[in-house]
């Protein structure tokens, strides 16, 4: 045999035909990627006992009902309930990671103290009296406000901050700018004399026309808006959307009328020059209004012709939109801040809300409707964070749950005098955090016993309890807790409840009044309130896993509105500039409310930008040479990034979306290098930050 | 003459190398891979299904695999249910013996091999398929309770689990119905019983 370089060539030839002709590659494949879970890395499952609790999620105000099934006590799967009366059995993607917030690499499990006030500054561990000690004496001497911003108000905690606020003669009670229920709150302004509770009867509406709400991203309470949407083919619901992006709720929606970034007013503004002009207006809406002049004023103040000019959209199509709504049997106009771009400014929200009383939806089936008539203490009147006085907050409590939304820490920064203390409450060390002098941490998520009222959104009132499923570590502090100690040091009389003691109070409320149902999450079952033995009957269900739920209150309560809206003062420029918006998705803006394991979302699919990205058209791309994938720089009057390109061909010419997603795994939020889109964002006098004149290049 | 016809019936050297390539490589990957893949590992004792599911004892699969009031299946018996019948050796076997002797008496639970066992993230509720689909054990695995001896339990030395859940066959085709614990074949039975399920259902 002649042994020569091509016949072992082809010796090798046919092992290599013949291996691929075996199940050894394959099987070799297949075992290796097993193998791979079996890494001494890999964490491995608890063992043992199976069994299930009852809870509530506390990530964001909906408070979904949740099933965990725990192993050995620990829970290893989250799920809703099915036929929730609420949140309809359905729990959003962070919801449903919700039990691995207790172990996130963020988490602050001791109190800590910066050493000074610089970016980079190091933290080191403080206790809790030491901390204290020093809060209250910052206090007493403080000749500022003393604030405390609650993210998540209508709590029993909240209920707590305007106890001791009320006892401080410079005490300040703030809530987060970006509020679902803004046109709620901005009608509530306008109602002359009364403390009625507003929600939106989405369950019985024909039309809603939604300025930039995401509706369908999460919005509200999301297994409530699934099932309305769900059932848009049965129920004839249509909705409008109006938006400069092609967001994934204007993808969805009957009609997306895209327009210009920030002209929204203007889009309102004319919409009610048709209600007007047409005469569209209901008789009896003009007969409520105290101000109707002006309203009228301000709307006929421009052209159709302008307004499609400003506004970029058609003006039949604004005709259309409007009589639409003047001939829908039920209809609901409604704004919602976006979770990165934050809120409207004052004016556009009053213009958007003053469109449901034109239309007559207030108090009416599938409009607005009255969610309570209860009295409210004026004293515990809430101010939107843009209300505060500039340099005015000497003492900063930042409350530990989460909003979901966005907030760039210059807008924090404006309210606060040159010197002073800012104590986060927060179990993680997150963006805003990060800028604190005390963290003196609460309980994680399903740590500690929580009570879950309505969502601002709902048209009826509601209350569970989220009970803890995880033992909470000894060196965290439940708000009540810490203000009870502050309180003590301050020397304050002040009689703090514990949660727990508040839910039972809250339960004897809801017994006495013998309203509503009350749903049990282990059988499904719905029981009235009136079939309940005691009170301590009802605070046990609720303890064992329960929501109760009001009847609606279909009451009809004559109300009377000042719109106090004001003419348009400035037309807003075209510019050839760029524009950013920046973009975020509800609990999903901060790194340290979403697990970190969501990576499948963020960081390897990309269903959702992680935050350094930014999403162009391909012809704005074109213009300033920006290919897919590039780094650029992004600069804007406050600060420059570099970021990376994607580009999207639903995104207006000469807009720069910016994703305020959570940042990468391992990213320092302490580090002085560390950069976020929002400290890019210009604030504007209204306290928002939705436009900001950009420029972008390529490195 | 006859050494030209024979030049003319072999084939080249090239050919003949190629072919030795391939055959060789076909017997390493179907025959000598499969020898190497799989470790045989004892049983720490043998056990007859047989004796106790015939005549003798008239057992049922579920008088020792139970599933509990709550859902949960038990799996393999705890020592304790031996104990039940085997507090003293039943006959004079070698296993009988041992049984009592290393484990019964001490209370010490047996260190089977299980040729079952799936990966952590893979959750399966025997009580689903039982009481809700109505399977029966034969139709998963196979006439087992008919078997006189355990078979030998031979372990992946690359991913650590049992040959069972590949099935017998390198192949992955299965020769029995019952063959192979793999994904999909549990994907192939839910589809063909027209369930459509997503990857929350089995991977928590």
């Amino acid at each position: 045999m002649n042994i020569t370089r091509r016949n072992i060539l082809k010796l090798i030839g046919g092992s290599a035909v013949g291996f691929f002709l075996t199940p050894l590659p394959y099987k070799v494949l297949d075992d290796s990627s097993i193998w791979t879970q079996n890494w001494s890395l890999t964490p491995p499952l608890p063992q043992g006992p199976v069994s299930i609790k009852y809870s509530n999620c506390t990530l964001c105000a909906a408070g979904c009902g949740v099933k965990a099934k725990c192993v050995n006590g620990i829970p290893c799967q989250l799920i809703g309930i099915p036929r929730h009366p609420i949140d309809n059995g359905a729990l959003c993607a962070r919801g449903l990671a919700g039990h691995h917030l207790v172990n996130h690499p963020l988490r602050v499990a001791l109190p800590q103290k910066f050493l000074h006030k610089s970016p980079d500054s190091a933290m080191e561990p403080i206790s809790f009296q030491t901390a204290v000690n020093e809060i209250a004496s910052q206090i007493q001497k403080s000749n500022g406000a003393i604030a405390v911003f609650d993210q998540q108000p209508g709590r029993i905690t909240s209920e707590i901050y305007f106890e001791f606020l009320n006892q401080l003669s410079n005490g300040i009670y703030a809530t987060h700018p970006s509020r679902e229920d803004a046109t709620l709150s901005t009608l509530h302004e306008m109602i002359d004399k009364n403390n009625a509770k507003l929600g939106y009867d989405f369950e019985n509406t024909q039309l809603i026309v939604s300025f930039g709400a995401p509706l369908l991203d999460d919005w509200g309470i999301p297994g409530r808006m699934r099932k309305i949407f769900g059932k848009r083919k049965e129920s004839g619901l249509k909705l409008i959307q109006i938006e400069s992006c092609q967001s994934r709720t204007a993808l969805q929606s009957d009609v997306w009328l895209p327009i210009k970034p920030d002209t929204e007013y203007f889009a309102a503004l004319a919409i009610a020059n048709v209600l007007i002009k047409e005469n569209l207006v209901l008789l009896a809406a003009l007969r409520q209004i105290t101000d109707f002049e002006k309203l009228k004023h301000a709307a006929l103040q421009f052209t159709p012709a302008q307004y499609s000019e400003i506004t970029g959209i058609d003006f039949s199509i604004i005709r259309q939109t409007a009589n639409k709504l003047a001939q829908s049997k039920s209809a609901i106009v409604l704004s919602g801040p976006n979770p990165g771009a934050g809120p409207f400014n004052n004016e556009t929200e009053k213009a958007i809300a003053s469109l449901n009383i034109l239309i007559g939806s207030i108090g009416t089936d599938g409009g607005i409707v009255i969610r309570d008539l209860q009295k409210e203490n004026k004293n515990h009147i809430a101010r939107n964070w843009n209300a505060i006085q500039d340099h005015s907050i000497e003492v900063l409590f930042i409350d530990s749950v989460d909003s979901g939304y966005a907030l760039p820490w210059n807008l924090i920064e404006r309210k606060l005098q040159p010197q002073h203390t800012i104590i986060s409450l927060s179990p993680y060390l997150n963006e805003i955090a990060a800028h604190a002098d005390y963290i003196l941490p609460s309980p994680a998520p399903y740590e500690s016993l929580v009570e879950v009222p309505a969502h601002v959104t709902s048209n009826v009132n509601s209350f569970s309890v989220a009970v803890p499923l995880f033992a909470k570590p000894e060196t965290v502090i439940e708000p009540e807790n810490l203000f009870k100690l502050i309180t003590q040091s301050v020397g304050m009389q002040l009689e703090i409840p514990t949660t727990e003691e508040a839910v039972k109070q809250k339960a004897e409320k809801i017994f006495s009044t013998k309203r509503g149902s009350v749903f049990s999450y282990s059988d499904g079952t719905t029981k009235p309130v009136s079939e309940f033995l005691s009170a301590d009957d009802l605070c046990k269900k609720l303890f064992e896993g329960a929501a109760w739920s009001d009847k609606p209150n279909n009451s009809h309560h004559p109300f009377r509105f000042t719109l106090n809206i004001a003419a348009p003062k400035n037309v807003p420029k075209t510019t050839n500039s760029l524009v950013l918006i920046p973009q975020g998705w509800k609990v999903a803006v901060s790194s340290s409310s979403i697990s970190p394991i969501l990576s499948k979302l963020f960081q390897e699919s990309e269903l959702r930008e992680n935050a350094g990205t930014i999403s162009i058209n391909p012809e704005t791309a074109t213009r300033y040479r920006l290919r897919s994938n590039d780094t650029a720089l992004l600069e804007t009057e406050e600060g420059k990034m570099n970021v990376r390109v994607k580009l999207n061909t639903s995104i207006q010419p000469g807009v720069i979306l910016a994703s305020v997603g959570p940042a990468l795994n391992e990213t320092n939020f302490s580090d002085a290098t560390y950069n976020d889109v929002l400290s890019l964002c210009t604030i504007s006098d209204h306290g928002t930050w939705r436009i900001t004149q950009a420029k972008v290049s390529k490195i | 003459m006859l050494k030209r016809k024979l030049k003319i019936a072999l084939p080249s050297t090239g050919k003949f190398l190629f072919g030795s390539g391939f055959a060789g490589m076909l017997v390493i990957g179907w025959f000598i891979f499969p020898m190497v893949l799989y470790k045989s590992e004892p049983q720490p004792i043998q056990f007859s299904h047989k004796v106790h599911t015939g005549e003798q004892a008239g057992m049922a699969c579920e008088d020792c695999h139970v599933i509990s009031d709550d859902g949960r299946f038990l799996g393999i018996p705890a020592v304790a249910k031996c104990a039940e019948c085997h507090s003293s050796p039943i006959g004079e076997s070698a296993n009988e013996k041992s049984l009592v002797e290393n484990y019964i008496i001490p209370n010490k639970e047996i260190p089977w091999h299980i040729y079952s066992r799936q990966p952590d993230n893979a959750y399966f509720s025997h009580a689903s398929h039982v009481r809700l689909a109505h399977l029966k054990c034969e139709e998963c695995h196979g006439p087992i309770g008919e078997s006189a001896r355990l078979k030998v339990y031979q372990v992946n030395r690359i991913s650590g689990y049992s040959r069972d859940i590949w099935g017998e066959n390198i192949s992955g085709i299965p020769s029995h119905p019952w063959e192979g614990m793999k994904m999909d074949r549990c994907v192939h039975c839910h589809e063909k019983n027209g369930r459509r399920d997503g990857c929350i259902e089995c991977h928590k």
